[in-house]
């Protein structure tokens, strides 16, 4: 796994979708992301990668991520 | 498609059932959010309707900045005629529901008419569609939100959404965004119910394209890395939200207390309900909205009840403001008033108004059918809200609105209210901090802290950087009087531009001087859109945003200077404790204040409407055409005090 998520960290900002599609495709589309982030009825949420996530070598999922639920695996 | 830009706007008859997407045409006179809502408002509304009148449109509008990582740009704009003043109707969300508008095609919706049944709006890339609602009419706005995810099938939908308060049009009831955003102040919740209008429902899949992405993202490291993470305001508000900003026992600030007739609450009380009392019973965790690296709100869970907040305004509501310092009945009335669907700072009015009426003798048992209103009876005040929200006895007055109420009940109870503008107030600070009471009393909608009114005001701020900023000497007596004016007008300028790109007011210049500068503002627009707006310019956007929402006030509601007086309460009596002890508003120092705030507009100071030369400067002489054709004669640069307006239809 080249990025390692941190679920209970995460606050549902959602940079990392931004991020993700900003990556692939230079444009910013939540619903193109390889990672994404649901809002649960009960107020939870949910973090999951896809397989469509390669993963990058210095993945801006991570650097956008202002809480360090997700860490890029330098030697991913 | 324009950067930064879906590029089309949707308007919905809900009369004929039919939707109609056009092209966007670029505004550069107004930008986007607040700007093009308030434009196309001022266009289309007609004077003299019925308040909930169908014809009265409600708009939508997600600014240029929304859908990119710019930090805090998430805030849908929302606008309309005012139902509590009859003016200007305008209030603002974070969340996830702009980026999701737009990201389904549409950087703004006009929603006009009346259905015949209750409806939802589904906007998606591939369905817009008017939907059937009546199962989900009486749900409160979490229900709702999480039933329309299973009617749909879609679990990626964000809602804008109506709890029962809307539906039964309370005066104050507002639209709630994903299932816990207010958009607080006017009556926007009612709109919606008057329209049969239960919610509107997107989700995205379009792209957003930026003018210089490689910059962009760039620039976008290096403003987080040097602004956002160096920022102390930044650190308190992911502790905490405005909860750990503003409401530690021991700051000795001031707050709202008891239907602001105080300010100062003891520590003793505060200490009973400070955010430690909150998170460590039922914080579930901390809630960012769309791309705000600050995560300031948090989900909290009270009992059955599971709701977004608390943050400072809706604690001071809840618990100053109602002698309340039990944290399970403060909780309780904020998750209820967000599941209603009602502005918190007007319920908490109306409430501490009626338990002061009460205490004072001016209604009693009869008036409240038995119920007894004391401050800090949390079984008594969660009562009295549940009958506000489904118009029940004395709740059926109160549902009216503050002002209303005083005009039903009488007996003097004006006396105890606090009103702006025909709208309810629900403030701290007013009487100690001056450029902040101005700029709530001069705020376009009717009241409130949220355009004018600087939380800058009284920190440590060196003189020379107010003199670079405000171009006045310093701002750090939050008690003086003079300069204060000219703050005002420049964050009322400043604010329009914040509010036009869809960004949001904390991590701005509103909270901490190196948040968001106009010049930072400019860069991010020109980096998004490809557009070249210098700071200068944008603020003069601002301007004419506040100018053209000045107008609107004058054309609905006839307002002017004579509506800008301090409320009488806060003249009257004084801070009686803490470190503002003895401060209160002097009417004659404000007289002072205002003479200068309606100068640094370029307004006539007699009447306080813009004059016909300021106009000119701004490019609204067609909206000036507009009040001439309604018999109102604005005045001149060269003849000041001779406006003349006839009264409002």
């Amino acid at each position: 796994m080249p990025i390692t998520l941190t679920p209970e960290r995460c606050v549902g900002c959602r940079l990392c979708e931004l991020a993700c599609s900003f990556a692939r495709y230079g444009h910013f589309n939540p619903h193109q992301a390889a990672i994404r982030v649901m809002f649960a009825d009960d107020g939870g949420l949910e973090v999951s990668l896809s397989a469509a996530c390669t993963g990058c070598r210095r993945p801006l999922c991570a650097a956008y991520c202002p809480t360090g639920a997700i860490v890029g695996d330098e030697t991913g | 498609m324009p950067h930064g830009h879906a590029g089309k706007i949707l308007f919905v008859d809900l009369t004929a059932g039919r939707c109609r997407a056009a092209p966007l045409e670029a505004d550069p006179d107004f930008i986007g959010g607040r700007g093009v809502n308030q434009r196309r408002l001022f266009d289309l509304q007609a004077r003299g309707t019925d308040a909930l009148a169908p014809e009265n449109p409600i708009l939508l509008a997600a600014g240029p900045l929304v859908g990119t990582p710019v930090p805090g740009a998430c805030r849908l704009a929302v606008d309309f005629r005012n139902l509590v003043t009859g003016g200007v109707g305008s209030a603002n969300l974070g969340g996830h529901f702009a980026a999701e508008l737009k990201s389904a095609g549409f950087d703004q919706v006009v929603i006009q008419g009346r259905a015949d049944r209750p409806v939802y709006l589904l906007i998606t890339p591939e369905t817009i569609a008017l939907r059937d609602a009546t199962a989900l009419w009486g749900r409160n706005t979490w229900e709702t939100e999480n039933a329309l995810k299973r009617l749909e099938n879609d679990p990626y939908l964000k809602t804008l959404c109506i709890g029962p308060a809307g539906e039964n049009r309370v005066r104050f009831a507002c639209l709630i965004g994903d299932r816990g955003r207010a958009a607080g102040y006017g009556g926007s919740g009612a709109v919606f119910g008057a329209k049969n209008l239960k919610a509107v429902a997107v989700r995205g899949g379009l792209p957003v394209t930026v003018a210089h992405p490689e910059a962009l993202g760039a620039e976008l490291l290096r403003f987080n890395r040097e602004v956002i993470e160096k920022s102390r305001f930044v650190a308190i508000h992911r502790r905490g939200g405005t909860l750990a900003a503003y409401l530690l026992p021991g700051e000795n600030r001031p707050h709202a207390v008891r239907n602001m007739r105080a300010e100062f609450w003891n520590n003793a009380a505060i200490a009973k309900v400070d955010r430690a009392a909150f998170d460590g019973r039922y914080l579930v965790r901390r809630h960012a909205c769309f791309a705000c690296p600050i995560y300031c709100s948090a989900i909290y869970r009270v009992g059955e009840l599971t709701c977004e907040g608390l943050q400072a305004n809706s604690w001071r509501g809840f618990a100053s403001n109602l002698g309340m310092a039990d944290p399970e009945i403060v909780m309780r009335l904020h998750a209820l008033t967000n599941l209603y669907g009602m502005d918190g700072d007007h319920t908490s009015a109306v409430l501490a108004w009626a338990v002061e009426c009460f205490q004072a003798g001016l209604i009693d048992a009869g008036d409240t059918q038995g119920l007894s209103l004391n401050w800090g009876d949390g079984p008594g005040l969660l009562r009295l809200l549940e009958q506000i929200a489904h118009r029940i006895g004395l709740g059926a007055v109160l549902a009216k609105g503050l002002e209303a109420a005083t005009r039903e009940i009488g007996r003097g109870s004006e006396r105890l209210a606090v009103v702006s503008h025909g709208n309810a107030l629900m403030e701290a600070a007013m009487r100690s901090h001056k450029a902040w009471a101005l700029g709530i009393v001069t705020s376009t909608k009717g009241g409130g802290h949220l355009r004018g009114a600087p939380a800058v005001e009284g920190q440590r701020i060196a003189p020379e950087l107010s003199r670079a900023f405000f171009g006045i000497p310093d701002i750090q007596d939050p008690t003086a009087y003079a300069h204060k004016a000219a703050l005002v007008t420049w964050y009322e300028n400043y604010k329009g531009v914040v509010d036009m790109m869809g960004l949001c007011y904390l991590p701005s210049m509103w909270m901490e001087l190196g948040l968001f500068t106009p010049a930072d503002i400019a860069r991010f627009h020109h980096l998004v859109t490809g557009r070249q707006r210098s700071a200068d310019e944008l603020l003069r956007t601002g301007a004419r945003l506040q100018t053209l929402e000045h107008l609107f006030n004058l054309l609905h509601a006839g307002f002017g200077r004579r509506d800008a007086r301090p409320p009488e309460k806060l003249v009257r009596i004084p801070v009686a404790e803490g470190p503002f002890k003895g401060e209160r508003l002097h009417a004659d120092h404000w007289e002072a204040m205002l003479d200068d705030y309606y100068r640094a507009h370029g307004y006539d100071p007699a009447s306080g409407w813009p004059t016909r030369e300021r106009l000119a400067a701004l490019g609204l002489e067609e909206a000036g055409r507009r009040l001439a054709a309604a018999g109102i004669t604005l005045p001149s640069d060269d003849s000041p005090g001779e406006g003349q307006a006839p009264p409002c239809p």
